[in-house]
């Protein structure tokens, strides 16, 4: 079961790294640097827990924090850029904090193991170089079950969720949405469309962020290694194949991509073989994403009528 | 590190052979420059051309027995027919659509590919890489205090080669005219009369072949064919493209020769473990100064 429960938060992760990505996506900004807002949160709030001995909301939120701050120092320079130019000087940034992270090392040593496997052995609480950030033991200190922390992560899904429902529905997230039609009528419109774009940007840097602290608490082991170029690029298929018109592409994509694997487990080595050609075939037969806008609102319109009194109807948008 | 003579003529020695090296990665980020002017698609598959290039070149040279002359020409054809499914299933059917979908299209396409091929890899030999024949391992000359590797220069020259054959084509043939033609403006261009198809076919044959000579000189200069080529040339094929400028070739050329002269030179000066720091923390600055590249042109979306 606890393996079952690992799987499953590794999937709320996923989904939030999906929002995050879909965060800038809203302004027609492609960003694929998320895995380096990644890195940076899972480092910082692993950091805190472990060497610091913080609990595990504060260090999350100052790790949110340092990722949307780097983010606005990020977005600045790079907004001058215009569509896929953007993306790729963003990719850039994830392959420093990739070898930057390979390479650091601060941190103390922790004490001794008395029993088990790594017995006199003395560990190194903090970032060790290649051997990667180990020992972040904040959940096993805590007596955190696998079940308890899945159960933690689904509710922070349902609440991203729900605040990407509103938003989407509110003046900010039209504003945004103009932004993402043309740039140059959503400033004719008096929206400042440079801050819209840092905003959105900045929110996102420090959702991944916060996904990088869960992760680096489910796993207890990082290492740099791990926040590279294939991650970035995957966070962001999760967006473009599960439909990048409303938040509900990116949950679906993040879910059918995390768990495809696993429920493939059957065809064993054949796994990526199989998981890079579905990904090919979904482009292939369905170029907008799985979940398209009007299938998400036909879809809300149905179930409101089903909560509506008799003979009532919701008129069609 | 002490500062005397031979200091200086090592550091001359890595910057030569920085250099020279560098024209690997340049070919590698030609095929991607390419294939960006043309469509502004990343093609994040490119490197499964490079691949297919080593795995070939090396296969044609051990268990063939070929002389390196002509496994250099299989390791071609190879990047070429990758080249050529990439765009009949990763662009062609979708190339109407979001520009993103074909990049993720080829990311499905590199993902699967690259563990195909190291399952046929590993099927055929069991250690991690696997030796690429080198039969100008010993040659060289030397200039004064200065050893030219023959092999070096072998990949020098032949990028050379291929970088004017390129240039020929671009600004000499019909090809070549057709493509700027493309690359200007899709829509004009077809109604111009030029077939985009058939124009876009062989500009991703160029990229393969391309990226299968960068693949075969690059398992000949290091000795080694591993099955995570692909993904490592990708990586560092974008980087050298984004150095350079996105879909500027002259670009891609300095672009290559820039990073690898740098990475050998950070190897020799600070450490190796930062070899890949140094590189990109100077692409990150070059970035934030010059978001556009070192030779790309300034964006600017006309009204």
């Amino acid at each position: 079961m606890d393996y079952w429960f690992t799987i499953g938060s590794l999937t709320c992760i996923n989904v939030v790294l999906a929002w995050s990505v879909y965060m800038s996506f809203m302004t027609g900004t492609v960003s694929l640097g998320q895995a380096a807002f990644f890195a940076i949160g899972a480092f910082a709030s692993a950091s805190f827990t472990a060497i610091l001995g913080w609990h595990i909301v504060p260090a999350t939120l100052v790790g949110a924090l340092i990722g949307g701050a780097v983010g606005v120092a990020i977005a600045i320079p790079t907004l001058r850029l215009k569509g896929l130019y953007l993306t790729i000087a963003t990719v850039a940034f994830v392959e420093v904090v990739r070898v930057v992270t390979h390479n650091m090392r601060y941190g103390h040593e922790g004490t001794l193991a008395i029993e088990g496997a790594g017995a006199a052995e003395i560990p190194w609480i903090g970032p060790n170089g290649p051997i990667g950030f180990r020992h972040i033991t904040y959940l096993l200190d805590n007596h955190i079950t696998p079940g308890e922390y899945f159960a933690a992560l689904v509710a922070i899904v349902i609440v991203f969720g729900v605040m990407l429902h509103f938003l989407e529905r509110s003046r900010l997230g039209y504003a945004l949405r103009a932004v993402e039609a043309d740039e140059l009528a959503a400033q004719g419109i008096g929206l400042s469309h440079n801050l819209l774009k840092v905003v959105a940007f900045a929110a996102g840097a420090a959702i991944a962020a916060i996904a990088g602290s869960l992760y680096a608490h489910l796993l207890t082991f990082i290492s740099g290694e791990d926040f590279g170029i294939p991650l970035t690029v995957m966070m962001l298929a999760y967006v473009v194949i599960g439909g990048g018109q409303t938040f509900w592409g990116p949950l679906l994509g993040a879910l059918l991509f995390t768990l495809l694997p696993e429920v493939a487990r059957f065809t064993k080595e054949y796994r990526l073989e199989i998981f890079g050609t579905a990904m090919l075939l979904t482009m292939l037969y369905r170029p907008n994403g799985i979940l398209t806008k009007k299938m998400v609102r036909t879809a809300e319109a149905r179930l409101k009528q089903l909560f509506l009194p008799a003979g009532k109807s919701v008129p069609e948008s | 590190m002490k500062l005397d003579e031979f200091f200086l003529i090592d550091m001359l020695q890595t910057t030569v052979d920085g250099l020279m090296f560098g024209s690997v990665y340049a070919l590698m980020a030609i095929g991607y420059a390419l294939i960006w002017g043309l469509l502004r698609i990343l093609n994040l598959a490119h490197g499964q051309t490079v691949a297919a290039g080593m795995f070939i070149g090396m296969i044609s040279a051990t268990i063939f027995k070929l002389p390196a002359p002509i496994a250099f020409a299989m390791a071609v054809l190879a990047g070429m027919s990758v080249g050529f499914v990439i765009e009949r299933f990763c662009y062609r059917p979708i190339r109407r659509s979001h520009e993103l979908v074909p990049m993720i299209a080829t990311l499905g396409f590199w993902i699967a590919t690259e563990e195909a091929l190291q399952k046929v890899y590993f099927h055929m030999y069991f250690t991690d890489f696997s030796r690429f024949p080198n039969p100008y391992t010993l040659w060289g000359f030397q200039v004064g205090e200065i050893r030219f590797r023959f092999d070096y220069m072998l990949t020098l020259a032949v990028a050379a080669i291929l970088v004017g054959l390129l240039y020929f084509i671009i600004y000499r043939t019909k090809l070549g005219m057709a493509m700027r033609m493309v690359a200007a403006d899709h829509d004009v261009a077809h109604l111009m009369g030029v077939d985009l198809f058939k124009t876009l076919t062989r500009a991703f044959l160029i990229a393969g072949a391309f990226g299968g000579a960068a693949g075969f000189l690059l398992g000949l200069v290091s000795n080694i064919a591993n099955p995570y080529a692909g993904s490592v040339a990708t990586v560092k094929g974008l980087f050298t493209m984004i150095l350079g400028g996105a879909g500027s070739l002259p670009g891609a050329i300095i672009g290559g020769m820039v990073l690898g002269f740098m990475e050998l030179q950070s190897a020799f000066l600070v450490s190796f473990a930062y070899r890949d720091a140094v590189a990109m923390g100077f692409l990150f600055l070059l970035l934030v100064f010059r978001p556009q590249g070192m030779f790309g042109k300034k964006i600017e979306d006309k009204i």
